[in-house]
This record gives structure tokens, sequence and C-alpha cells, in this order.
């Protein structure tokens, strides 16, 4: 049954178009590393982290923006951003689902195409601003 | 008894069988969300977790089919009844860690955990799954 198992995740592997990389240095559609990031003009940070971790610090100029109080955040927003300036939404490190959920919900609900997520989030960008 | 015994036993057949070729189809289906559903956990460093998000669902799909045939049925329990434990303890340690996640155990869901439903359903599904481990009156 093991084996049986690898065989047809090797052809689920071979067929799926929804295939992950294997490597965590790869991008998926939708996300931005820090390179990618440096060639942003002017983006708006958007953490979905939580309220504390949010508090507790987080990239300058950057707005909370968390599934939990979503409706009320959303429209801090809407004001703050204009059409053309790309919105960079981030969560604690390549783990968290936070920000492609947030990703997701802004462009299914407010219509916004230029969002991307940045992979590895708070993590990847505190470690190369600290270093 | 015995009837009621084989009832039983019917119902636990069904039950995680349909359960687990459900869970199986829909992960198979999204091995990206799913390998960030195992992520999320933070148990398993990121290689390890995408060969469990392509082998897992594929051995659950087969234990879910494996279940409905008797000759099968007490490897497939066996099969299903570690993989609950695991799930269980896999759950208990994100609850301990105070970590904010999706189950995963049905794909992609946007519903945070609520770890104490959650441990009751995996719980009671393990139980099954080891009830029918457990010999029938017919092969005693």
């Amino acid at each position: 049954m093991v084996i049986a198992s690898a065989v047809l995740g090797a052809v689920n592997w071979t067929i799926n178009p929804n295939r992950p990389p294997f490597s965590p240095e790869t991008l998926q559609e939708g996300e931005i590393d820090l390179v990618g990031l440096a060639a942003l003009s002017n983006p708006l940070y958007l953490d979905a982290r939580t309220l504390s971790e949010f508090e507790e610090a987080h990239i300058p100029g950057a707005m909370l923006l968390n599934e939990d109080d979503w409706d009320q955040r959303v429209l801090a927003l809407i004001e703050r951003w204009e059409p053309g300036r790309v919105i960079v939404v981030y969560c604690s490190s390549l783990a968290c689902q936070a920000s492609h959920a947030v990703a997701e919900r802004l462009k299914v609900e407010m219509g916004i195409d230029a969002v991307v997520v940045l992979k590895g989030g708070w993590e990847v960008w505190q470690e190369a601003n600290n270093s | 008894m015995a009837r009621s015994q084989q009832f039983l036993r019917l119902i636990a057949v069904w039950v995680l069988a349909l359960v687990f070729i459900y869970a199986a189809i829909v992960k198979i289906w999204r091995p990206d969300q799913f390998l960030q559903d195992i992520l999320s956990y933070q148990l398993l460093d990121y290689q390890m977790a995408w060969f469990v998000a392509y082998g897992l669902p594929p051995l659950e799909l087969l234990a879910g089919v494996s279940i409905f045939f008797e000759a099968w049925r007490r490897v497939a329990g066996g099969l299903i009844f570690l993989m609950m434990v695991a799930f269980t303890l896999a759950l208990i340690s994100a609850w301990m860690r105070g970590l904010d996640i999706s189950c995963g155990c049905f794909g992609k869901s946007d519903a945070a955990a609520d770890y104490p439903i959650l441990l009751i359903r995996d719980i009671s599904l393990a139980c099954l799954a080891l009830y029918l481990c457990l010999p029938s009156s017919s092969q005693r």
C-alpha cells in the first residue's frame, strides 16, 4: 500500500497543475522575494499577522489587515490605497498562510489585482534588514 | 449480538471510508494548499512536508478504499489508526504551542482550528479504526 501510494503521488506530481515547488526558494504565482520587492516603487505593505505581533514590530509604513478584523480594517485600506500601487502582503514566515488568504480576499472580494505575497514574510524581511 | 456487531462494523467501515476518501481527493487535487497546511504546523521542514503532501493523500485514499474489502480491512484499519494517532499528536502539539492554524484535514480550510472539536473527531475516528482491527465474531 505504501509503494502504491508513492506511485500515485508521483503520478499526481506529474499531471496535477497545482504542484508546489520542491525547493522553498522557488517563487509561486503571486509571490515576490526580496529582490523583486526592491524593484517595486512605493509598495503598500499589509501585515497579515496578529495585532500583538504587529504592535511588537512591523515593516515601516505597513498597515494591519488580517482576517480576524477584516471588515473594520479593510476600510482603512480603501482610504489609503490608490489604483496602480502594488500591495505587498506578508505574515510571519514561510510556514504561515495568512498572507495568502488576505491576498486572495483582496483579489476576489475587492477586485484588486496588484497584490503580491512576500515569500518568507516578516522573518526574511527582518533578517535582511537587521544584517 | 452478532448482528448488532455486524451493523456497527458496517457503520464504521462506511464512516472511515467516506471520510478518508473525501479527505484524500481534496488533498490530491490541491497539494500546494495541503503543503501550506502541513507547514503551518511547524513540525516538518519544507522538503519533508513536500513529500508528505504528495505521499499521504494517496495513502489515505488506498486505506479508505481497502477498508471496504474484508481481506484488507484489518490492515487498512490499522493504517488509519496509525494515521489518526499521528494527526492527533500533531494537533495536540500545535495546540500546546498556541498556533493559529487551519486544520488541513480536508484540504484548505479558511476556518481556524477548533482544537477540542478536532481532537474529539480524531480520537473518535481512531477508535472506529481500532475497532475494525479487532477480529469480528465470524473470524474468532
